[in-house]
């Protein structure tokens, strides 16, 4: 790479936000010369003014449209463009040919956004970005290999560059946490569809509230992904709140029995135990070196797609807990095994920086 | 049934159009209405009923061990 790396990391909602700001300092310490700027892609912009203030309460970040998206990639105002979300106009942009080929453009690594339930489907969306970065490690392989072979059938096609890793799947710390046999508190982590439904989400509710109930002298907080009046712009969005059940069913629920939209990073730090059904909580809790329980029996498991598909990506993790396991606070070590093929190592902003490298001298050899 | 939607070619149509400036709104009302998650075939079966009353069937006796059962 000649010079000082520019980079621009998109984000659009809570999640790509997250992915943004943490990727944002693993390259800050990697290259601390960089010019790293945060872009919020307007079309899909689905983040609340808490949100913002919480998540990036420097507020150093520029907007784009797809218009100046698209131009800023064009012109190659940045080496690269880091995203965890392939927007529309950028997927266009990177299937025109004449466009693709453009000398000087701005190089894309494209990155899953989270959990990847159905990674088959992303294939697509990332095969006309320059660099791909996936999890688990297994994934990185199968999708190298596809990738080669739609090139071989497409000349319009150029396979990306394929790395492991994402900045929320780091490998976990070696040691726990130091205060964590001082910690006493127990949280939730909610999910806005998963559980699917009412029932579902009332008996996950219940269980909390025996939690609550059998271990007086801790706080079990509900650890809520948003509140309630944010992401309406979702498809997905929750319909059955968390806090809004717990006032309709449990009115009398034990006081140590608590909800809160802190950041995940607050929340990681305090948690004696983190739960969750579905949610990406559960790599940040393993992560940090946190006991982590997965709990996929939910009442209406069956109506919920997500149920499944965390089942497979945690087979063999060890913290998929039954309920009964769940509560009587019986937990069990991530497996070695499990966690090398999820986690990356943590060299990840040298890796990402020197893909940036990688694509751009392929570009100036096959432009000549 | 939004997530389950969202599984097909159709449903991830669906979630690009309900971020429209203009289309969003309304489809996204639309699809609320059209959830009736307590009448789907899927709670009849045998395997999935006994499933749930198995884990009502824990909870509950965890909570009457513990004596908290007040609901």
């Amino acid at each position: 790479m000649s010079g000082t790396p520019r980079l621009l990391l998109t984000f659009c909602d809570d999640s790509t936000l997250i992915f943004a700001v943490r990727l944002r300092a693993l390259l800050r310490a990697a290259a601390p010369e960089a010019e790293i700027t945060l872009g919020c892609y307007l079309p899909e912009q689905a983040l609340s003014l808490r949100q913002l203030e919480m998540l990036v309460p420097e507020a150093d970040y520029v907007l784009f449209n797809r218009e100046t998206l698209i131009e800023a990639v064009q012109a190659g105002l940045y080496d690269a463009v880091l995203t965890s979300r392939v927007f529309r106009a950028l997927a266009n942009f990177l299937r025109t040919p004449a466009l693709k080929h453009l000398r000087h453009r701005t190089q894309v690594i494209s990155f899953l956004g989270g959990l990847d339930f159905f990674p088959e489907r992303g294939y697509a969306n990332r095969m006309p970005c320059d660099g791909v970065f996936l999890f688990p490690q297994s994934d990185t392989r199968k999708f190298a290999a596809w990738a080669r072979e739609q090139a071989a059938i497409d000349s319009n096609v150029t396979a990306p560059l394929v790395d492991f890793g994402h900045p929320t799947f780091l490998a976990p710390t070696l040691t726990p946490p130091e205060d964590l046999d001082t910690r006493r508190d127990i949280y939730f982590f909610a999910q806005a569809i998963s559980p699917l439904t009412r029932r579902g989400r009332l008996h996950v509710l219940e269980a909390m509230v025996a939690l609550a109930e059998a271990n007086p002298d801790r706080q079990v907080w509900i650890k809520l992904r948003h509140l309630p009046d944010e992401n309406t712009r979702h498809l997905h969005r929750e319909r059955h709140d968390y806090p809004g059940l717990l006032k309709a069913a449990f009115p009398e629920a034990p006081a140590n029995l608590r909800l809160t939209a802190c950041p995940m990073d607050e929340a990681t730090e305090q948690a004696a135990l983190g739960i969750t059904c579905t949610s990406t909580a559960a790599i940040d809790l393993i992560r940090e070196g946190v006991p982590t329980m997965v709990y996929l029996d939910y009442v209406d498991a069956y109506m919920d797609p997500m149920s499944a598909a965390m089942r497979r990506l945690f087979e063999g993790s060890g913290v998929i807990t039954s309920l009964d396991d769940l509560l009587h606070l019986r937990t069990r070590a991530p497996e070695p095994d499990w966690v090398a093929q999820m986690f990356c190592p943590r060299d990840l902003g040298q890796r990402v920086l020197a893909m940036v490298a990688a694509l751009q001298d392929r570009a100036a050899s096959a432009s000549g | 049934m939004l997530a389950r939607l969202k599984a097909t070619l159709l449903g991830k149509w669906l979630y690009r159009l309900s971020r429209h400036d203009i289309f969003g709104a309304p489809l996204r009302w639309l699809l609320d209405l059209g959830v009736a998650e307590q009448l789907d075939p899927a709670h009849w079966k045998v395997a999935n009923r006994q499933h749930n009353a198995r884990q009502a069937a824990t909870l509950a006796a965890f909570r009457t061990r513990a004596g908290g059962a007040g609901q």
